[in-house]
């Protein structure tokens, strides 16, 4: 089975991993701004590192050998995509986020959940057609 | 981590209450058909979202479920007489038919019409696969029954227990796939097992990978470790609207079962557990360890290291059904010792004693703004929030909420199962997850990493 590693394009090319990776950083900021009592900062931590996490699933995936688990890697960002979106929305309710601050983030997240999403479904399509395919095969006009 | 309103959203589901409504929508298993063994036999008290019920079977067979207080002057309706077609109160003689009409009350005159004008309240009952179900929405005619493959095996096997606390923290426990290396199997080591099958891949990786879904019944994961140096061991498990789960143990093509964790009340839930024999009969035992087998072969009983439940007889008591012996008044009869001899993780009798122990010493109703859920969580925090936006759904704009209408959702199948790593977890199980399908024994085989019997 042909490897994938030769012509494969670096993963912060990606559109992807872009949003991903911008999204991160803003969750970061997001989280050095708020002002939460001591015992909420483990909720802190838990948010960076899921941002982190759903990033690093992303390279994870690209960087193994087969489509599909290109596919488990978005899957797994995607379930950190649900955790973040679990705690802003608990942030919000509990006041700790401004309503125009969390509309942010939260469309922004959203924006992130859509890419993934259509990515996941774009592979889908993909593997359909070539199940055991490998990533060198991937066409970069799926990304 | 939850709110305090959103943790009330998702608990609270006594009448008129958002998750209440909710659950309203959907038939809902009340009973065993066996507490009711006989026409015109005794009444059962029942009580289920919150309301104090009575279920009685008449003369022609047929369940009723009606409001326990006589519409008269309340007296309770449990003590009444169960004659022809109908439930007679003991206090003044008026009588009531399975739908609620009164069909006498010779405490009025005789030319009096005012039976005519009184109405039980009532609901719907059917029986399937050894359930009494019961529809208390407020539809005219109720929804199908959820096609749940194990209800419609008449060969089906029941066990129901009460659960002292709130449905969701006992769901919760089903959908926590990480506990059972720890909780259930955490005095096991590699020794213990048979290298190559599920439990050897559980207890080598105890913190399994997740991708989580939503589907079109609830949610669903699929949490996977390393098997072999190709493929990877993965369990997939349900939630299915509004209270359902089917479990990871076992073996995804051949699994035909689910659990209701049905709300008694804010504070109890009667948990029925419904399993029928693997599809197909092709019965195997991917999980099982080298102390289970010494265990059966020392007791000559297949199921004995599990641990049986041993159950308290069933009293008339609201909360007297289903009792299990081992309960917190009795620390659920904790024995250190077997800690000690290296025999059990917990000390506990049983892996359901386990489950029962640990949920309801979380209180009656557990106060989610206190929880710290991390990222291995994720099945709760994603079966949350679709419930929570279930509800939020029905009450701003009357969606239906998923499955009511579409019995053919429930046509699904959880367990374990060996897919080569270079396959796509979701589409490459749509089939072998599907209800309803019987597969032969070699390609079973194949899908637990054997090649033989075992």
């Amino acid at each position: 089975m042909a490897m994938w590693r030769s012509g494969r394009r670096n993963i912060d090319e990606l559109n992807a991993w872009q949003k991903a990776d911008e999204f991160s950083t803003l969750l970061h900021d997001i989280c050095r701004e708020l002002n939460v009592d001591r015992d909420k900062e483990w909720l802190i931590y838990l948010l960076n590192q899921a941002g982190r996490l759903m990033r690093d699933a992303l390279e994870e995936g690209w960087n193994r050998t087969y489509l599909a688990e290109y596919l488990l890697g978005i899957s797994e960002a995607l379930t950190f995509v649900a955790l973040i979106d679990y705690y802003l929305v608990f942030l919000r309710h509990e006041g700790y986020l401004s309503v125009e601050r969390a509309k942010e983030v939260e469309g922004k997240l959203s924006d992130v959940q859509d890419e993934l999403t259509a990515l996941a479904g774009r592979l889908r399509e993909e593997l359909r057609a070539s199940p055991e395919g490998t990533l060198s095969a991937f066409p970069w006009s799926l990304n | 981590m939850l709110s305090k309103e959103d943790n009330e959203l998702l608990c609270r589901v006594g009448p008129g209450t958002p998750m209440g409504n909710l659950m309203r929508q959907y038939w809902i298993p009340a009973a065993r058909s066996d507490e009711l063994p006989a026409p015109n036999g005794p009444p059962l008290r029942v009580r289920l979202l919150g309301e104090s019920l009575i279920a009685f079977r008449v003369t022609s067979g047929k369940v009723g479920l009606i409001a326990n207080s006589c519409p008269h002057r309340g007296a309770s309706l449990f003590y009444g007489r169960n004659e022809a077609e109908g439930l007679r109160c003991v206090y003044h003689g008026w009588k009531f038919d399975v739908t609620g009409s009164c069909v006498d009350m010779p405490s009025e005159p005789p030319e009096s019409n005012f039976k005519h004008k009184v109405q039980a309240v009532t609901y719907p009952c059917v029986e399937r696969g050894g359930i009494i179900w019961t529809y208390m929405g407020a539809r005219e005619t109720p929804p199908p029954l959820p096609d749940l493959e194990a209800n419609m095996d008449p060969q089906c096997r029941i066990t129901t227990m009460i659960r002292d606390c709130n449905y969701m923290q006992a769901l919760e426990g089903d959908i926590d796939t990480v506990h059972f290396a720890f909780l259930h199997m955490g005095h096991l080591t590699l020794e213990d097992t048979y290298e190559g099958n599920f439990l050897h891949y559980q207890i080598k990786e105890r913190a399994p990978r997740y991708a989580v879904t939503d589907t079109e019944f609830g949610t669903c994961y699929g949490a996977y470790r390393p098997a072999e140096e190709d493929t990877y061991y993965w369990r997939f498990a349900n939630f299915l609207f509004p209270f359902y789960t089917q479990i990871p143990p076992g073996t995804l093509v051949v699994n035909r079962g689910f659990r209701a964790w049905v709300p008694m009340d804010d504070e109890h839930t009667m948990f029925f557990g419904i399993a029928a024999a693997p599809a197909g009969g092709v019965t195997v035992a991917p999980e099982r360890s080298k102390r289970q087998d010494v265990e059966a072969r020392r007791v000559n009983n297949q199921r004995a290291s599990l641990g049986s439940t041993e159950m308290l007889p069933d009293t008339t008591d609201w909360y007297g059904r289903s009792r299990p012996k081992a309960e917190a008044s009795n620390d659920y009869l904790l024995d250190r010792e077997k800690i000690q001899r290296g025999e059990s993780y917990t000390g506990l009798p049983s892996v359901v004693l386990e489950d029962q122990a640990i949920t309801e010493s979380m209180g009656p109703i557990y106060n989610r703004s206190q929880e710290h859920l991390g990222t291995s969580d994720i099945m709760i925090i994603r079966t949350r929030l679709r419930l929570i936006r279930a509800v939020q759904a029905l009450l701003d704009k009357g969606d239906i909420p998923p499955g009511v209408d579409q019995p053919e959702f429930y046509r699904q199948r959880s367990g374990g199962v060996i897919l080569p790593r270079s396959v796509d977890w979701f589409e490459a199980t749509r089939d072998l997850r599907r209800a309803f399908v019987e597969y032969p024994e070699e390609f079973v085989l194949e899908t637990i990493g054997e090649r033989r019997s075992i």
